[in-house]
């Protein structure tokens, strides 16, 4: 403490020197003069006095010296000498320090952009309360797929173990909200009554639901979200109590959730979807209460203490029991516990970490420019550091000197970084697609700060280092003896040149990632879809209430708007099916083959949609063999299916399966297979087929459909018209995610296509910064080199000779960093390889192409030193000594 | 000139805060010339390294200072022991005793090791 106190005082030492110096200077006046006095008392002449009183002293001077050091902070203060003189050499070079300090902010600022990213994703603990005991539950079959869970398995789940304090079970869905205003479609989830506890967040107004609400025809309640409740309720406090009308039932509001709340999607990771604006109980009714219908997604809070192995193995146990007991549900079935963050991440984390990667080297390249223009203006004050070292200035000074001048850099390289990374942020959340990559999750806080700093003074270290250490290690008898004509250093020389050679392997292994992924993207937006995206207007309609509860109804609603919209001029023809491809989730069934017994475990599975008799024609799905649906197909008709050709070929290898019938698990009515059409991607262009069943429209009872017009010309000008015809049939039937089939299409590559950009942008930046990077060294040696060239251009060299002779040494260091470069390119590329889509990480071409472009930029970069280098004249050159 | 033992850097400051606890109040060449008197002139302080430990010790807070006017109505700076001073200087002497009886131990031959 005491000493605490010292260093404090001595702090304040620092200030108010002059006043100081002075009292001491007092004091110790005031000393001697004691002490000459009690030398005269003693019988000593008043010359002897005083000489013997200053010997005493034993010198003033060291005395002060010695006091002001105890007084103040010797190091602190030789290191504001430091800062001073070397913000003063800085300001008096603003050309090199102005280019030192913008290539640092380009790392700095991509890398605190990216890191902001890093962050968001990876380090930020889940918004709930204590989101490390989170695990998510998935049913994972022996061969590898995963499945929702049934309502039986969960509640068995619940019961019989000792290990999650929670368990909790969601599952999405969508209602038509109705009441006051226009009609809205509000994405919603239904969850059991542990949900909200389970994650810890209280709602802003009301409360959470109870046991006794999550039961089936209990009274109906729900939760809605902050944004709903300001939207509807102008956020007044008297919303909890109100009624609102979810797809024609009337339901009370019990709670608020705060603006922060984040529910966790459906899917397995952080996206836009995670917004929800509604939550209901579960409420699980007999319609969805066999362990046939899994729907659930389940989270569980661990018991403290708990690992996941242990409540993995538990689980597991519990899962095998049920296998047994339920074999035609369950066989084959574990469960597969994670942490939640872990599993809402796995997604993003391989691209978040792939950009950590670029920006990472992105930084070194800048850092290996910044250290060659610290080691050139090293040569240039070769003098001055031999004359500091000749007055006395000991190695580890000159470093420190050194040293604090590449910190101030790097601080200003940090700071104007820091600004560069926010626009940038800014920037690519305004242009890039918003996709899984959070970007808007991405900003400046105290923690990019803090990163933002910490590299800012790891580069300086880093670029200032070797030129310090370099340049500190002064031969004065040499140095002296060439003082003033800078010195030729072979070994300077060398030092840059390696660092020039790192500079291109890092580019190269940047514009390999970067070619590699824009390759990828390109087979990727080669991939046939398996329709026709251009010119399709989509858009989602439910139909809700008692008006729609049965099917001719609903029937009656789909055939007049599909006539309607058909007769729409610039409409040339429409199509409704329950879920357009890429356009989210679809219902998958488990079903039995003809002829075949029931297999174990509801091992064939297909996605079933109900779709009417256009909507292949309308998207450009071809027909493969048999008929589409017809008018013949009505509900008074047998049923009747069509397949996809993923389909035939897996459940018919070698087969025709027109003819043949399918069932349904949970049905009894036989489907005939009348036609096969071709595969859609459903699921994204990179994604497999999966077998798909469709059933018509006309012997179905579907309440949702999604409709796809094709338009002669510009489908978005439909809209309004489309719309008034919905509202001419019914006004409360609200229109949702109004869309192109071509946007919804390129929202699925939208990931890969901000990855390109990102990793494109960094690449060219690197591209840049090597070719400054070779200019600089081939340029710096033409000009020491002045001398040589003029004898070999006096002894006869021709100007092509020379130039071969400039170009040769760029080539050189150009093809060295190539091969360092691919070497190490094959190493990151693990990095890279989930990035990738049918293109190995060790393309050739791709390799070969960037190869070819570095060193193309690499002979230009040498063009113009070399140029310069045949304008010698011989004569002036000769002279120069 | 005299080749009398110099203080130790150490004990210096012991000396000091044991000085100004008798004398109350002192200025630096009075603390200078009573160390040396109470050492009955076997010690010899140098003046030089007097300053800085008298401001060492006021950093730390053990002694403070204010200039008034000596016995030859001469200004001068005095120091006093403060309530923090007079603690660490009985600690200080504590354990100063403490290691002299230890070395004693080891210097005195007829106690022995045994």
């Amino acid at each position: 403490m005491r000493k605490f106190r010292g260093w404090i005082m001595r702090f304040a030492g620092l200030f108010n020197k002059g006043r100081k110096d002075r009292e001491l200077q007092e004091e110790l006046a005031s000393h001697i003069q004691m002490h000459m006095e009690d030398n005269l008392r003693s019988g000593m002449t008043p010359e002897e006095a005083r000489r013997q009183a200053m010997i005493q002293m034993g010198g003033i001077e060291s005395t002060k010296e010695a006091y002001r050091e105890q007084r103040g902070l010797p190091l602190l203060e030789t290191l504001f000498q430091d800062l001073r003189f070397g913000a003063r050499m800085l300001r008096k070079n603003s050309g090199f320090t102005s280019v030192a300090v913008l290539t640092l902010a380009l790392g700095i600022g991509a890398s605190t952009a990216i890191f902001s990213m890093f962050d968001a994703v990876l380090l930020k603990p889940l918004p709930y309360h204590n989101p490390e005991q989170l695990v998510s539950l998935t049913e994972l079959h022996q061969k590898g797929y995963t499945r929702a869970t049934s309502f039986p398995n969960f509640c068995d789940w619940c019961g019989q173990n000792t290990v999650l304090s929670e368990l909790a079970g969601m599952s999405s869905a969508a209602y038509n909200l109705a009441g006051d205003g226009e009609p809205e479609r509000v994405l919603a989830q239904r969850v059991s009554a542990e949900f909200f506890p389970l994650l810890g967040v209280n709602p802003v107004l009301g409360r959470w639901f109870t046991d006794a609400e999550d039961r089936a025809n209990a009274e109906r309640v729900v939760i809605i979200s902050y944004g709903l409740w300001q939207r509807r309720f102008s956020g007044s406090s008297d919303a909890v109590g109100k009624r609102i009308i979810l797809d024609g039932d009337t339901y009370t509001i019990v709670g608020v959730m705060p603006s922060v709340f984040q529910s966790i999607a459906g899917s397995r990771y952080l996206s836009s979807d995670g917004t929800r604006d509604v939550w209901t109980p579960l409420a699980t009714d007999a319609t969805r209460s066999g362990r046939g219908k899994v729907f659930l997604r389940l989270i569980g809070r661990l018991k403290p203490g708990v690992s996941i192995e242990a409540a993995s193995s538990e689980l597991n146990a519990v899962a095998n029991r049920l296998a047994k007991q339920f074999p035609s549900e369950n066989t084959g079935f574990g469960i597969q516990v994670r942490g939640l963050h872990e599993d809402l991440v796995e997604n993003t984390q391989s691209t978040v970490w792939l950009l950590m990667g670029a920006v990472a080297l992105l930084l070194m390249i800048a850092c290996a420019n910044v250290a060659n223009l610290f080691l050139v203006r090293a040569s240039a004050r070769a003098s001055e550091i031999t004359i500091r070292a000749a007055l006395g200035a000991g190695r580890a000074r000159i470093i420190r000197q050194l040293l604090t001048e590449s910190a101030l850099v790097a601080l200003g390289g940090g700071v104007f970084g820091v600004g560069l990374g926010w626009l940038g942020i800014n920037l690519l959340q305004r242009f890039l697609p918003s996709g899984q990559i959070p970007l808007q999750a991405a900003q400046v806080n105290f923690t990019e700060l803090g990163f933002a700093l910490a590299i800012s003074l790891a580069s300086g270290l880093i670029f200032g280092l070797a030129p310090a250490l370099h340049s500190a290690k002064v031969d004065l008898n040499d140095a002296l003896k060439s003082a003033g004509k800078g010195t030729v250093g072979g070994r300077r020389g060398n030092l840059r040149s390696s660092f020039v050679v790192a500079e291109i392997a890092l580019a190269f292994v940047l514009l390999a990632s970067a070619g590699l992924v824009i390759k990828s993207l390109g087979q990727l937006l080669k991939v046939n879809p398996g329709f026709r995206a251009d010119n399709v207007l989509t858009m989602r309609i439910h139909l809700s209430g008692a008006r729609y509860a049965e099917a001719p109804k609903t029937r009656a609603f789909y055939d007049q708007l599909l006539a309607g919209v058909k007769a729409l001029p610039g409409v040339e023809s429409v199509g409704g099916v329950t879920s357009l491809p890429m356009s989210g989730s679809i219902s998958t069934s488990s079903f039995l083959i003809e002829g075949q017994p029931e297999p174990e475990g509801n091992a064939n599975y297909t996605d079933v949609q109900t779709a009417t008799s256009d909507y292949f024609h309308v998207m450009g799905i071809p027909l493969l063999k048999g008929r589409v649906f017809g008018r013949q197909d009505d509900e008074h008709t047998p049923g009747v299916v069509l397949i996809n050709q993923q389909m035939a070929v897996k459940f018919w290898p070698g087969e025709d399966p027109i003819g043949r019938w399918i069932r349904f698990s949970d049905g009894k009515t036989n489907y005939e297979i009348v036609g096969i059409v071709g595969d859609v991607r459903h699921f994204g262009l990179s994604a497999g087929v999966r077998p798909e069943t469709y059933m018509p429209q006309s012997q179905q009872f579907g309440r949702s459909m999604m409709l796809a017009v094709r338009a002669k010309a510009n489908p978005t000008a439909l809209v309004r018209e489309i719309r008034a015809q919905i509202t001419q049939l019914d006004p409360n039937v609200p229109l949702a995610d109004v869309g192109t089939l071509e946007a919804t299409v390129a929202a699925t590559t939208s990931d890969q296509r901000a990855t390109v950009f990102l990793l494109a942008a960094f690449a060219v930046a690197a591209l840049v910064l090597s070719a400054v990077g070779i200019y600089g060294v081939i340029s710096n040696s033409v000009v020491q080199r002045t001398r040589d060239v003029g004898i070999r251009m006096a002894l006869g060299a021709q100007a092509g000779d020379v130039r071969r002779m400039v170009m040769r040494q760029g080539l050189m260091l150009a093809l060295f960093g190539l091969a360092i470069g691919v070497i190490a390119s094959f190493v990151s590329s693990r990095l890279l390889t989930s990035a990738l889509f049918e293109v190995t990480a060790g393309d050739p071409v791709t390799l070969a192409a960037v190869s070819f472009l570095l060193i193309l930029v690499a002979l230009l970069a040498c063009w113009l030193p070399a140029r310069r280098a045949t304008k010698v004249d011989p004569m002036v050159a000769l002279r120069h000594e | 000139m005299n080749d009398k033992p110099e203080v130790w850097q150490g004990t210096l400051a012991l000396m000091v805060l044991k000085t100004l606890e008798g004398a109350g109040s002192l200025h630096g060449y009075g603390i200078a010339r009573q160390i040396e008197r109470t050492s009955a002139d076997l010690l010899s302080v140098n003046y030089g390294t007097l300053y800085p430990a008298l401001l060492k010790l006021q950093q730390e807070g053990y002694i403070t200072s204010e200039w008034g006017l000596s016995e030859s109505n001469r200004k001068a700076k005095f120091y006093q022991l403060t309530r923090a001073g007079r603690k660490q200087m009985h600690k200080e002497t504590e354990e100063w005793e403490q290691m002299t009886a230890i070395v004693a131990r080891f210097l005195s031959p007829k106690e022995g090791m045994a």
